[in-house]
């Protein structure tokens, strides 16, 4: 009896023992998964400090990454994935006239509604609407025809031409354009209400925005795929002044902040993450096919190419934190097969000889245009530096510092008699450009044409129409080298921004640089 | 009669804005991607109004406006009078603490410099006062910045906040426009009190902390108060440089977007306000006078 009443007891012991230790390990495990602290991010801009991504450009796409679920998901080597995306699966049609998009079930929005085909067909439309000023809108209009669900889970997209590229313009590779709206909700109360009490299905839910001063959110309580985020609150400072951030940086008033390459010694004690595959700074060369100017010469333009020092504008302008380009344009997506391409030669002894071979005895004379652009504030630093180089083979070159709505309004112009003789220094968005920057830089007809070559011309339209996705890299590697071997573009470098962050918030960033257009992949910060 | 002419400033101003808003450029420069077509372009024209003949574009815009609505920012879609208002307290706030830091400093210190004439006072006042007008503010609030809240720990840098978020600014603001009233008081000052009225006053046996600082400053502070007021119009309005350096959400920073944002609602709400302001508050001083020198009758 007493044996009996002893084991019980420790029966009883050991069972409270077990059930405080589980008790404990379940409240710690809890306990871990909780989110907590907060990440704060001072930028110089909050693209179109607007909530609604149908009313942004690219530029406010790292404020739409937390918020909104996109219809493609991406893997953090920007490959499109389904495991990642809003659509568990999704199919091209063998003619490439319509995409097939599954919807995966079990997404709830952060007002508890439900995300199905209705609301990805609602977000497209809106994204090709009168309203819609996303950077894409206007390739998304010439591809798309209409949309219909055919079932709550299916949404079937039919197009106007073949396009092997609507799946990727829905996801996180490109801009915003991805991004899921919820119908029924913003039907209800409008676009104008969305905007300033906006709901998407992310991993951070709306808290406040004050235009002019900061967007924040706040962690919800379990996303479908990130599970519980690591941080509570995530917010986005717009401090236009870099003084200021790196006095924020300084006095712990931010975590993470834009800081420019040359300035970025100023904050030792932080992490200087560097964005390395960002954009592409060129020397686009205008009115190539007017023979009565100097750039008509390949020759020149060869002599022009070969006669700058890229690594020593890399190592003196850039710190060292640019990647020297073979092309002008990142002529792909990495995710289909981006290959860089040879790079330009340095040979100022052979730009001599080509410049004086091509025009005897004579002293060419060119412009430069030279506009700011966010993110490479050493533009004109790089023309100058240029203009150097120029010098020592023989030519002048004039530097015409101006705005890109007035060079663009140049460009438009059919034979802009300011163009003749002109290069500009020029940054282009990392992106698919296949039907985009190749077709209105390169092809006769484009919207700001430098080149008229029939050649050129039939390359970009059976890129255009090609309907096989895993031919567009090697399609577009092929129109790139032609561009090189024709000197139509002069490369110079790929640069990106540098992201200055307190090292015992930000422990690692590992995917900054992943090939996701004006992407910062914050999911880094608050994935766990 | 005042309120009438300010009514017709208001019109004018409204007419002049917008057609200086749209000799700055197109904002569907800005606005659209690289890639916009032709198309694209006359589309986004025709949705924001703007492919309307200028006349009807004004018409409708003033239409508008009467009934309090400033019309949506072409950027960011939220209503014009709704992105004016969140920013006024920040801007009302900043406003207060600088106009009051600026009017305490010209006091005593227009004041010290006047009555300790050709002292050491007087000329440690007129450096402090020449400082405030010649260092620019950009450069004065990068380095308050520095000193108080990089290497002293002591404020914020910068944005709107609490207390301690007006200090600094406020301050550059404030010394900054105290300086000309500073040496305006002073020079007012010097000329009160070498009146008449004020030396029968100390010869009637008046003292002289009374004969300073009801008799002499009284009427010195006219001139004052009416730069006071231009100011504070100013101020309220926002100031761009300032709101900048500081991450300040005001009305100035909100003007100076609009302006590179090429957004037109925007930029005519914005002046159209700071005009308002600016009207509004010199009919207060015009009131204030009456009351300070009961002199002035209107």
């Amino acid at each position: 009896m007493k044996l009996k009443t002893n084991s019980t007891l420790v029966l009883k012991n050991v069972s409270f023992v077990a059930l405080l230790i589980v008790t404990f390990a379940f409240a710690t495990s809890v306990y871990a998964e909780q989110p907590s602290g907060e990440i704060r991010i001072a930028l110089g801009s909050l693209g179109n400090e607007t909530m609604d991504p149908v009313l942004t450009s690219n530029s406010g796409k790292p404020m739409m990454t937390p918020f909104y679920d996109y219809v493609i998901g991406v893997d953090s080597n920007g490959k499109l994935s389904k495991d990642t995306g809003v659509a568990r699966d999704w199919k091209l049609a063998p003619d490439a006239m319509s995409l097939t998009i599954y919807v995966r079930p079990g997404i709830k929005f952060h007002n508890g509604d439900d995300l199905t085909a209705a609301d990805v067909k609602f977000s497209v439309e809106q994204f090709i609407s009168e309203r819609c000023v996303s950077s894409q809108v206007g390739q998304m209009r010439k591809i798309i025809k209409s949309i219909e669900t055919p079932d709550n889970m299916t949404v079937v997209i039919h197009f106007k031409k073949p396009s092997a590229v609507l799946a990727n313009f829905l996801s996180r590779q490109m801009g915003v354009e991805g991004c899921v709206l919820p119908k029924e909700y913003f039907e209800k109360h409008g676009a104008e209400y969305f905007n300033t009490h906006p709901v998407g299905s992310g991993p951070f839910k709306f808290v406040e925005q004050k235009t002019g001063a900061h967007i924040k959110y706040e962690a919800v309580d379990r996303h479908w795929l990130v599970g519980v985020p690591k941080i509570k609150y995530l917010t986005f400072y717009l401090v236009k002044e870099e003084s200021t951030r790196i006095a924020m940086l300084r006095t712990g008033e931010t975590d993470i902040a834009t800081v420019s390459r040359d300035r970025i010694k100023e904050v030792p004690k932080h992490i200087a993450y560097e964005k390395k595959s960002g954009d592409v700074v060129a020397l686009y060369v205008n009115n190539t096919w007017d023979k009565n100017t100097y750039l008509s010469n390949a020759k020149f333009r060869e002599a022009l190419s070969i006669s700058i020092n890229r690594e020593e504008i890399k190592d003196y302008i850039l710190d060292g934190k640019a990647v020297i380009s073979g092309s002008g344009l990142v002529y792909g997506s990495y995710a289909l097969d981006y290959k860089p391409l040879p790079l330009h030669p340095f040979d100022p002894e052979r730009a001599k000889k080509l410049v004086k071979e091509a025009f005897p005895g004579k002293t060419p004379e060119l412009k430069m245009y030279v506009y700011p652009r966010p993110g490479v504030a050493e533009l004109q630093r790089i023309g100058e530096a240029v203009t150097g180089y120029w010098e020592k083979i023989g030519v002048k070159t004039k530097i015409i510092p101006t705005e890109y709505p007035t060079y663009r309004k140049m460009l438009a112009k059919e034979n802009s008699p300011e163009l003749a003789n002109s290069v500009a220094a020029m940054m282009f968005g990392n992106r698919l450009l296949w039907d985009a920057a190749f077709n209105i830089v390169y092809h006769s007809n484009g919207l700001l044409s430098c080149v008229h070559d029939p050649e050129v011309d039939k390359m970009i339209e059976d890129l255009i129409a090609e309907k096989d996705p895993s031919k567009i890299g090697p399609r577009s590697y092929a129109l790139a080298l032609h561009l090189n071997k024709k000197w139509y573009q002069i490369p110079l470098l790929e640069v990106g921004g540098v992201y200055a962050a307190d090292p015992k918030k930000v422990k690692s960033w590992p995917h900054l640089s992943a090939p996701l257009s004006y992407d910062l992949y914050l999911d880094d910060l608050y994935v766990r | 009669m005042r309120i009438i002419q300010a009514l017709v400033t208001l019109f004018f101003v409204s007419m002049l804005i917008f057609w200086l808003a749209r000799l700055s450029g197109d904002p569907l420069d800005v606005m659209m991607p690289m890639e916009a077509s032709k198309e694209d372009f006359a589309r986004a024209r025709k949705h924001l109004g703007l492919d309307k003949p200028l006349p009807v574009q004004y018409v409708k815009y003033v239409a508008q406006a009467v009934t309090g609505d400033l019309g949506m920012s072409i950027r960011a879609k939220i209503p014009v009078s709704q992105m004016i208002m969140e920013r006024l307290p920040n801007s009302l706030r900043l406003a207060a603490f600088s106009i009051t830091i600026a009017l305490l400093l010209a006091l005593f210190l227009g004041m010290a410099a006047a009555v300790k004439k050709g002292t050491m006072i007087d000329t440690l006042s007129r450096v402090i006062a020449v400082s405030g007008m010649s260092i620019p503010i950009f450069w004065l609030a990068i380095m308050g910045i520095l000193l108080f809240s990089v290497h002293l720990g002591l404020l914020p840098s910068s944005r709107a906040g609490g207390f301690k978020h007006y200090i600094l600014p406020a301050i550059v603001l404030g010394w900054s426009f105290s300086a000309p009233m500073m040496r305006m008081l002073r020079s007012s000052m010097l000329e009160v009190l070498d009146s008449e009225y004020v030396k029968l006053a100390r010869l009637k046996g008046v003292k002289e902390r009374w004969v300073i600082w009801w008799h002499a400053l009284r009427n010195a502070l006219i001139p004052v108060i009416t730069f006071a007021g231009f100011y504070l119009g100013l101020l309220v309005g926002g100031v761009v440089v300032t709101e900048t350096v500081f991450a300040w959400p005001g009305i100035g920073l909100l003007a100076y977007e609009a302006v590179v944002w090429k957004d037109y609602p925007l930029i005519q709400g914005v002046v159209l306000f700071i005009t308002s302001s600016v009207l509004t508050i010199n009919l207060l001083v015009d009131v204030l006078y009456a009351y300070i020198d009961p002199r002035i009758r209107y």
